[in-house]
């Protein structure tokens, strides 16, 4: 019970950071929070571009293909960028009173969920555009909630280390370019490229394959890998609660 | 508004139950060394560095009994925030012993929680959320809390147009009404006492802070508001480059300290 009430106020602390930090980010803008819809899909319009003036993509139905990978990897790169800074960001509310300090990374991550929500229907409305959008759609928050695990753990991982080494917040910033450009976002792999082969280790991969398979090809994903995910997403966020909370009380004296 | 005695005016059976707060033998060290100069102590770790460390608390003891209100007093770097983020839970221990009971409320200023670019009432639902207030206690208790700051009129205003005065009103207000919400079982405060605002708020607040010392918690405030310390403790432990150098009566402790440093 008692755990509940806390779980419940941890969440509760979590929505309402996010939910500031979601209406200020466009703050004083004149299309305010129509910046989450709009970035997306100039980029998704300028790959889209590239793909078909400069090199033809066989990719089918690649319109959806490009968008679902895109948004996938930004709500990844977004919670987690969010969450190497949040415990930095929010230094004056942690040092001045007792709060649930979990709610801290947790709200970086659902800020992003938001934000994914408003490129979700710019997806489906791209998608009907092309003629490319399947039933299976239905199914994308049993994929999405896995992953809201995984990056909920990374979140937390992130935000622990982030902490301690001021540094991260720059090296993280090149690592997710990094990891941006190397997940098949807008290109496909085949067995024989070494983008492969280093894609086989990157959970990004899996998730957005699975969520491609599922709903722009209407192909249910493999049983054993999925299942490989959500154990793989568990254990990312048990990690990432065990760093957490046996690091929380020192947190104070680095921030 | 009530008197020092009536304040002080408490069960005495109260004060032979076991302590809420009951830490032994303190003591914390912190690293001053940062960033590069951590990366060499880590490159080579058997280097004793002994300049980079500041004795923070040395074997501090310290208890509080449900009801009783203990002050803190020392002058700046003396270790009292410390001691007090030590048992909040911000900081942790090098050495020593820390047993509570109840729930635990660390308090340091009052502009946490405040955004300049959201409305006044949104800041004050943040306030509420920050103290664990549910969403619908929250929006019960806004008339109250804007009423009480004086800002009905400014509810839907961003709070980067208030004044200061009217800024300290929101947070200080939006902090106390939410903490007699939460009724912690120990209330840690370090130098929140001095409220700001204008002479009828601070009466006001004033109110309020006796209406918490009154109700029951065992509180262990910092300050060096040492009229408020004398009027509102039953004790005072004297902190001094991290230890006790005089505890006891707030008059005779306090009064020792002005002597000392005075």
């Amino acid at each position: 019970m008692r755990h509940s009430t806390a779980l419940g106020r941890t969440m509760r602390l979590a929505f309402a950071l996010a939910e500031a930090r979601f209406w200020l980010r466009n703050a004083g803008s004149y299309i305010g929070i129509f910046w989450y819809v709009l970035e997306p899909l100039v980029f998704f319009l300028i790959l889209i571009f590239l793909q078909t003036n400069v090199g033809a993509s066989s990719i089918p139905e690649y319109p959806a293909y490009l968008l679902l990978g895109l948004i996938m990897v930004n709500f990844f790169i977004g919670a987690t960028t969010g969450a190497v800074r949040s415990m930095r960001d929010n230094n004056g509310l942690i040092q001045s009173v007792t709060v649930d300090t979990e709610a801290v990374p947790l709200s970086a991550v659902i800020q992003f969920i938001f934000s994914h929500a408003f490129e979700l229907v710019l997806f489906i409305i791209v998608a009907l555009l092309f003629h490319d959008l399947s039933w299976h759609i239905i199914w994308y928050p049993v994929i999405f909630s896995v992953y809201v695990v995984f990056v909920s753990g990374s979140a937390f991982i992130l935000a622990t280390l982030g902490v301690f080494i001021e540094d991260l917040f720059n090296i993280w910033a090149v690592a997710s370019r990094l990891l941006w450009l190397g997940t098949p976002i807008f290109y496909s792999l085949s067995p024989g490229n070494p983008l492969y082969v280093l894609n086989r280790f990157n959970p990004l991969y899996y998730f957005i394959t699975y969520g491609r398979d599922l709903v722009v090809y209407g192909v249910v994903p493999d049983p054993a890998g999925m299942v490989t995910l959500v154990f793989g997403s568990i254990a990312t966020l048990a990690v990432g609660v065990i760093l957490f909370s046996k690091n929380k009380r020192k947190f104070g004296e680095f921030l | 508004m009530n008197t020092e005695s009536n304040v002080k005016q408490r069960e005495s059976s109260e004060h032979v139950t076991a302590p809420r707060i009951d830490a032994s033998a303190v003591s914390k060290r912190f690293r001053l060394a940062r960033g590069a100069r951590v990366l060499l102590h880590l490159l080579r770790p058997n280097r004793p560095n002994k300049s980079n460390l500041l004795q923070a608390l040395d074997g501090v003891d310290v208890s509080v009994r449900p009801g009783e209100v203990v002050g803190l007093i020392g002058k700046n770097g003396s270790g009292k925030s410390t001691l007090l983020k030590i048992i909040g839970g911000l900081y942790e221990k090098d050495r020593g012993d820390i047993r509570l009971s109840g729930r635990v409320l660390y308090l340091s200023g009052f502009s946490y929680g405040t955004n300049p670019y959201l409305t006044v009432r949104a800041n004050m639902s943040l306030i509420g959320t920050v103290f664990g207030l549910r969403r619908k206690e929250i929006k019960e208790k806004i008339p109250e809390i804007a009423a009480f700051a004086g800002l009905e009129d400014f509810l839907d205003v961003e709070a980067f147009k208030l004044s200061s005065g009217m800024t300290t009103r929101l947070n200080v207000s939006s902090t106390f009404f939410c903490m007699e919400h939460v009724k912690p079982d120990i209330l840690l405060l370090d130098e929140v006492l001095s409220t700001g605002g204008d002479i009828e708020f601070q009466g006001k607040t004033m109110k309020k802070v006796e209406n918490l010392v009154r109700g029951g918690a065992s509180i262990l405030v910092a300050s060096h508001d040492l009229q408020f310390i004398e009027r509102f403790c039953h004790r005072v432990i004297w902190l001094d480059r991290g230890r006790v150098v005089g505890s006891g009566p707030a008059r005779e402790t306090i009064a020792a300290y002005i002597k000392a440093y005075g």
